[in-house]
C-alpha cells in the first residue's frame, strides 16, 4: 500500500535535488536577514531610540525569532517542500489559512527583493559621495540597481549551488567588514562599562518597541525552508539552518548594539559615518558603505531565490500557470518563475523613479508593511505546529509550549508595530493585512467552488522516491539477516 | 559535524536503541508508526521519538507519504548494497 503512493520522480522534478550543503543553506538564510547591513545601520541608532536596555530589546526580538525557528523546525524535520511556510501551514491548519500565508510570503519576499536592490543602489550613491566628497549624478543609484538586478539574474541562472555559495562568500566578506568597523569603534571610543548597560531608567514600553523593531529585521530567516528540496539531508539541515541563522545574526546584532551602547553612541558615531561622524568626505566610511552593496544585493538574490521556489511550488500544484512550474534542464533552476519575479520586484523602484523620489522610497515604505504581514504568517505557522503534530500522533509538551510561546511572542510584537502605526494616523499596515486576509479567503472560496482538485493539492510536499526506500521483500529479507 | 552519525562512543546504549528501532521497523514493515514502536519496544516515548527523528535526519529511516509511519531508507539500502556488491570483502 505504501509502495503504491511512493513516486519514481519528485513532485518538484527539475530542481537540483540534494545539492545545497548545510553551510550554504545557513548563508542563504543569513543573507536574507542581512545582519551586516542592519548592524551597521540600526545597531548604531538603536541605543538612542530605546535608551537604557537596548540590548534587552535585541534579546527579546531574537528570542522570539529563535522560538519561531524551533517551531518551524518541527515541520522542517518532517516535511520536504519548496513552498516553505505555506506548505507547513497547509499541513497544520488547512488550505484557507495556508493561502493567506502564501499571499503574505509572496508579498513579503517580493518587497524584500525590491528593498535589497534599492538599498544596494542607494549605498553605491552614498558610498561614492562619502568616498569622493562630491555629489554623484542622480542616475547613479538607478543605474546601479539595474546592474545589480542583472547580476542577480546571472547568479541565479548559474544554479542553486552557485547562488548559495555566492551568498556564503558575500556574507563572510560583509561580516568581516562589520567586524573591522566594530573593532575600530571599540578601539577609538572604548568599550561600554556596566553603567552603559545598566537597566536604570529603562522604560518597558520603549524596550518592547525596540524588540518589535528588532523582530522586523529578523524576517526572512525562514527562507532556507524554501530550499528544502534542494538541500542535502533536508530533515537535518533545514531545521538546523533556521536555528543557526537566528543564533548567528542575533549574536552579531547583540555585539553591535552592546558596543554602540557605550561611549561610541554618546560621541555620535552614526550609521553611514562610523569613523568620522559629522563629516561628508570620509574615504574609509565610503569604502565601508560601498562594501555594504554586497550584502544588500545578496539579500535581493536570496529573497528572489526563495520567492521563485514558492512560485514554482504553486505552479506545480496548479495554483499558478503550469509554465511557472518548469525548470531549466541545464541549470535546474525555475527560470520562468525567475523571469517573472525579478521584473515584478522592479515595479516599486520604477514607480519611485518615475515620481521623482529617491530610489529606495517606495520599497522602504512597503518594507514596514510587508514585514508585519510576514510576522502574522509566522504566527499562523507556529500555531499550525500543534494540529500538525497531533495529526501524525507525535504531539509532545515541549513542542506545544515552544510553538504557542513563539506565536504569542510574535503576535505581541506585531501588535506593538500595528498600534504604533495606527497611533500616528497611518493605517497602511492594518489595511494591507486586512486585504491579504480577505484575498486569501476569496482565493480559497473560489478554489473550493471552481477547482476542488487544485484545492486538494494545496500544501503538496515531496514524498519519498522509490529509489530512496527499502521496500523489495527480497532485499528486506537480506536486511533482516 | 565531528560525529557524522551523532552518536558518541560513550553512548553504546543509544546505538543499541537505534538498531532496535531499525530492526523493529524491518520486522513490522513499511508504515510502522512511532506509537507502534513505543508499544513494541522497551523504551520511553521520548526516547523513541528522539531516535526516530535522528534516524530520519540521517536518512536511515524515511517517513511514509502521509507522514504517520516509517520505512527503511536508502542508507540501509546502501549498506545492504555494499554487502551484495562486494561479497568477498566480508568473507573472513
Amino acid at each position: 500500500m505504501v509502495g503504491q503512493r511512493l513516486r519514481r520522480t519528485s513532485e518538484f522534478d527539475g530542481l537540483d535535488r540534494r545539492a545545497v550543503t548545510g553551510a550554504d543553506l545557513v548563508a542563504h538564510s543569513v543573507a536574507v536577514v542581512c545582519p551586516a547591513g542592519s548592524a551597521l545601520g540600526l545597531a548604531f541608532v538603536l541605543p538612542t531610540i530605546v535608551g537604557p536596555g537596548a540590548w534587552l530589546s535585541v534579546l527579546i526580538g531574537f528570542g522570539v525569532a529563535y522560538l519561531l525557528a524551533s517551531a518551524f523546525g518541527q515541520f522542517g524535520s518532517r516535511v520536504t517542500a519548496a513552498g516553505s511556510l505555506y506548505t507547513y501551514a497547509a499541513k497544520g491548519v488547512g488550505a484557507c489559512a495556508a493561502l493567506m500565508v502564501c499571499l503574505s510570503l509572496l508579498l513579503g519576499y517580493l518587497v524584500l527583493v525590491s528593498f535589497g536592490l534599492a538599498a544596494a543602489g542607494r549605498r553605491v550613491d552614498v558610498g561614492m559621495t562619502t568616498l569622493t566628497g562630491q555629489t554623484m549624478p542622480g542616475w547613479l543609484d538607478v543605474a546601479a540597481v539595474g546592474v545589480l538586478a542583472l547580476l542577480c539574474l546571472w547568479v541565479i541562472g548559474r544554479g542553486i549551488r552557485w547562488s548559495t555559495r555566492f551568498a556564503f562568500i558575500a556574507e563572510a566578506l560583509a561580516l568581516a567588514c562589520l567586524g573591522m568597523v566594530l573593532v575600530a569603534t571599540a578601539v577609538v571610543h572604548g568599550l561600554p562599562t556596566a553603567a552603559h548597560l545598566s537597566l536604570a531608567g529603562a522604560e518597558p514600553g520603549r524596550i518592547l518597541a525596540g524588540a518589535a523593531l528588532i523582530m522586523t529585521i529578523t524576517v526572512g530567516f525562514e527562507s532556507a525552508a524554501a530550499l528544502g528540496v534542494e538541500a542535502a539531508r533536508p530533515f537535518r539541515t533545514v531545521p538546523g539552518s533556521l536555528r543557526a541563522t537566528v543564533l548567528l545574526t542575533g549574536a552579531v546584532f547583540l555585539l553591535s548594539v552592546v558596543i554602540n551602547s557605550g561611549p561610541a553612541g554618546a560621541r555620535g558615531a552614526t550609521s553611514g559615518h562610523w569613523f568620522r561622524p559629522g563629516t561628508v568626505h570620509s574615504p574609509v566610511d565610503g569604502l565601508v558603505m560601498l562594501t555594504m552593496v554586497l550584502p544588500f544585493a545578496t539579500l535581493a538574490l536570496c529573497a528572489c531565490t526563495a520567492l521563485t521556489r514558492l512560485v514554482f511550488s504553486l505552479a506545480r500544484e496548479g495554483l499558478l500557470p503550469a509554465r511557472l512550474g518548469t525548470a531549466d534542464p541545464r541549470t535546474r533552476t525555475p527560470r520562468a518563475a525567475t523571469l517573472v519575479v525579478l521584473p515584478l520586484a522592479f515595479t516599486p523602484i520604477a514607480v519611485t523613479v518615475a515620481t521623482g523620489h529617491p530610489v529606495g522610497w517606495a520599497a522602504g515604505h512597503l518594507l514596514n508593511t510587508s514585514t508585519v504581514i510576514l510576522c502574522v504568517a509566522y504566527a499562523i505557522t507556529a500555531v499550525a505546529v500543534v494540529p500538525f503534530l497531533s495529526s501524525i500522533d507525535e504531539l509532545n509538551a515541549r513542542a506545544v509550549v515552544v510553538a504557542l510561546a513563539a506565536a504569542a511572542g510574535v503576535a505581541l510584537l506585531t501588535a506593538v508595530v500595528v498600534a504604533e502605526d495606527s497611533m500616528t494616523g497611518r493605517y497602511g499596515v492594518l489595511g494591507t493585512l486586512s486585504t491579504v486576509v480577505l484575498a486569501g479567503l476569496a482565493w480559497w472560496a473560489w478554489l473550493r467552488s471552481r477547482q476542488p482538485r487544485v484545492l486538494a493539492r494545496v500544501g503538496t510536499h515531496e514524498v519519498p522516491l522509490t529509489s530512496e526506500v527499502l521496500l523489495n521483500p527480497i532485499t528486506m529479507g537480506r536486511a533482516r539477516g | 559535524m565531528g560525529e557524522p552519525d551523532g552518536f558518541l562512543a560513550r553512548q553504546p546504549a543509544a546505538v543499541d536503541s537505534a538498531f532496535a528501532v531499525l530492526e523493529k521497523i524491518a520486522q513490522l514493515g513499511p508504515g510502522t508508526s512511532a506509537r507502534q514502536l513505543v508499544e513494541e519496544l522497551p523504551m520511553s516515548k521520548a526516547t523513541v521519538y528522539r531516535i526516530v527523528k535522528h534516524l530520519v535526519e540521517q536518512e536511515y529511516l524515511v517517513r511514509t507519504p502521509d507522514l504517520t509511519g516509517f520505512m527503511l531508507g536508502r542508507r540501509v539500502l546502501a549498506l545492504a548494497g555494499a554487502v551484495t556488491d562486494e561479497p568477498e570483502s566480508v568473507t573472513p
